[in-house]
């Protein structure tokens, strides 16, 4: 089979879900009847499987999208009232087909028979859903903080995993947006604030198909960082950038329209050892400090209309550069207060039109 | 009168408890419907205590876990106790107000079916667990909420800045100076160590002062006050002076760790700027404008000025600000602006 980048993504989220079902739903089972049957079992299984399915359906296939501008507490207060409806009735049919089988009678007998609307008026049946509904709330609000803080962040700040400082190799991509003070000159800054916005929002996820991570939004820049292999591999670092600049390309008529302006993106890419760890006790952030950020950001100022995206040779060297892109040879540069020289390449993309 | 730091724990408690309570008179609307007084009684004074518990575990006790221990071990840590204290406080709780009401002597509740009976089948257990769920989730949001930075989260939930708005702000750059020379000494995994502990020992002393962490950029740290908050007793400008003592008086702790105690300029500048969400994988509340420029330049003086107190502060916060009385303003230069031609830099010294 041949999956899409972001298919595949997809799949392992709902694949994560799953299997987080799979393992809650028998506590429940365990704490509300203990190991008297294994009937309660099967019916927490099968209800968890089946609310995986729902929550991976709507989240993968119904929440992606512009939804996402939608504001936050809208947005969850939207899934949870859609995920109540959805664990009430799998809930109740599951209970309901899970008595067919076990009383071998049909759906209207269950329904009529009094050992069910026992069980639908005591208080298993409600402490279920809360239950349900409770694991649901956390998951959705979970799933939905990861991606406003960024999806490593959360996972290493709970785990502590970059609690003590280490070295890294990673490779850094800076992006400019161009012609700033005309922009915000021309259209006031909340304009600017919106137009950056919507940059971002278009090539958010292209970053991580590209199996980027979105490091940080300094004024006009986005940074974004990938462990060495990742962003070797396919020349993923590389190939972000043109997607992004198609990307924009694509949307262009729509920027114009909202900001009588064209987007105009710079880049730059560089690689090298950096120390990686956690700053602050209060906003912590996960932070890279080393001289591969310096001189990421002084090869961005080298860029030119013509050569909008610069790589050091340290970094080309490594990846296997695809058939549609070309490399020219800038020389030597001399980083300004460095005593290192960098020698730095041109990066372009085979016009379609010569294909 | 309460200090800062004890008003901000009072409103923690609060908030704590409230929330508790809300969650312990749910519980009985759900379970039992609103037929008897009886369990929404429990509910309360159970949520009650335990919120109070939980308050004073946390801000007392707790406190200095996290900084010893991941977020996973504290967490457990944590949820291990309340655990236990809640196994113990959901039956106590329960025997007295319920001997109280139906008017009999506590061990003769004790004994009782009805008590003996809620222990050992299933109420029990659901209580607790309900309990432990809710605790659960409280610390995590709260843990995660500190990460976050303050009122971040909460921004982030209601949706605050979602569309950008202008508003006044103070900034204050804090730098620590001298970081090329001490990173080449320490190497970069201490001279990281070493930034985080700077940092960590002196948010005590930004928090007292009402001040929010807005950012880390390289060695600087970035804090950020609301007009009012920052105005009110000069507190922008106390922030340089706690930092400064704070560090005096746990300098040892640097000289035996890294041989160096810390030394930090700051720069404050006040003004409009805009405020926002931006991003959508990796969201970040950011502030942009001119002013953010500004106090980088204001900070940028330090390499050509030394003045007494390492505290540079423009013309335009001054005539906003009514000073300590022991210090007063003196002009070192000035810094250009592109509306107003210049903007006056001053710093403090002693009357």
């Amino acid at each position: 089979m041949n999956l899409t980048l972001e298919q595949k993504r997809k799949l392992k989220n709902a694949k994560t879900l799953l299997s987080l079902g799979v393992i809650l739903s028998p506590i429940y089972a365990f704490f509300a009847d203990g190991f008297t049957s294994i009937t309660p079992y099967i019916n927490a299984l099968i209800i968890a499987i089946l609310l995986a399915g729902t929550v991976a359906f709507s989240e993968f296939i119904l929440f992606t999208g512009k939804v996402k501008k939608i504001k936050f507490y809208q947005l969850l207060l939207f899934r949870v009232l859609l995920y109540t409806t959805s664990v009430v009735i799998i809930i109740t049919v599951v209970m309901i087909v899970s008595r067919m089988f076990r009383f071998n009678l049909n759906f209207q007998e269950v329904l009529n028979s009094k050992e069910f609307k026992e069980y639908i008026y005591e208080q298993d049946y409600k402490t279920g859903i809360i239950y349900a509904l409770s694991l649901v709330g956390l998951v959705v609000f979970t799933l939905q903080m990861q991606r406003k803080i960024g999806p490593k962040v959360l996972v290493a700040l709970i785990s502590g995993k970059y609690k003590k400082p280490k070295k890294v190799e990673r490779i850094v991509l800076f992006i400019e947006l161009q012609s700033v003070k005309y922009i915000i000159e021309k259209n006031g800054r909340i304009a600017f604030f919106n137009f950056l916005n919507d940059i971002i929002f278009d090539i958010s996820e292209n970053i991580i198909h590209r199996k980027g991570e979105i490091y940080e939004y300094i004024e006009n820049q986005i940074l974004i960082t990938w462990d060495i292999d990742k962003g070797i591999d396919n020349a993923n670092c590389i190939r972000v950038f043109f997607e992004i600049k198609e990307l924009i390309e694509a949307n262009k008529i729509y920027y114009f329209e909202q900001y009588a302006t064209n987007p105009i993106l710079r880049a730059s890419l560089h690689a090298g050892t950096m120390v990686q760890g956690v700053i602050g006790e209060i906003k912590s952030e996960i932070k890279f400090y080393g001289d591969t950020m310096n001189t990421g950001a002084r090869i961005l100022g080298q860029t030119t209309e013509e050569d909008d995206f610069l790589i050091s040779e340290y970094l080309l060297e490594k990846i296997d550069l695809p058939a549609i892109y070309q490399s020219k040879n800038l020389g030597n540069f001399e980083l300004k207060g460095k005593k290192n020289i960098v020698k730095i390449f041109s990066l372009s993309s085979t016009p379609v039109n010569h294909l | 009168m309460l200090s800062v730091v004890q008003k901000r724990k009072w409103k923690i408690t609060f908030q704590i408890t409230v929330a508790a309570v809300t969650m312990g008179l749910i519980y009985p609307l759900i379970a039992d419907g609103t037929k008897e007084l009886l369990p929404f009684l429990n509910g309360f004074f159970i949520s009650l205590i335990g919120g109070l518990f939980i308050s004073l575990l946390e801000l007392e006790i707790f406190y200095s876990l996290t900084r010893k221990f991941t977020f996973i071990q504290s967490l457990i840590i944590k949820t291990l106790t309340y655990f236990l204290i809640f196994a113990i406080l959901i039956p106590t709780v329960l025997l007295f107000i319920e001997s109280i009401y139906y008017g009999r002597g506590i061990a003769e509740h004790f004994h009782s079916d009805q008590f003996q009976e809620f222990l050992y089948q299933e109420d029990f257990d659901v209580i607790l667990f309900y309990a432990l769920i809710f605790i659960g989730l409280t610390i995590f949001t709260r843990q995660i909420s500190k990460k976050l930075g303050q009122g971040v989260l909460a921004s982030y939930i209601s949706g605050r800045y979602h569309e950008p708005k202008e508003v006044e702000r103070i900034f204050m750059y804090l730098d620590l100076r001298g970081s090329t020379p001490i990173a080449e000494k320490l190497g970069g995994v201490d001279f990281h160590q070493f930034m985080h502990d700077f940092y960590a020992d002196i948010t005590e002393s930004i928090l007292a002062v009402k001040g929010t962490i807005y950012d880390y950029i390289g060695d600087k740290l970035i804090v950020a006050w609301d007009m009012r908050k920052g105005t009110e007793n000069s507190n922008c400008i106390l922030a340089y002076f706690n930092v400064k003592y704070k560090i005096i008086k746990i300098r040892e702790q640097y000289i035996n760790r890294y041989g160096i105690v810390p030394r930090f300029s700051t720069s404050f500048h006040c003004g409009k700027v805009i405020i926002g969400e931006l991003g959508d994988v990796k969201s970040q509340i950011v502030y942009q404008g001119e002013i953010l420029y500004q106090t980088a330049a204001i900070e940028k003086l330090f390499g050509s000025h030394t003045p007494e107190e390492d505290i540079l502060i423009s013309g335009t916060l001054l005539e906003r600000l009514k000073l300590p009385s022991l210090y007063k303003a003196e002009f070192v230069t000035e810094i250009d602006d592109l509306s107003e031609g210049v903007i006056p830099v001053y710093t403090l010294v002693e009357q």
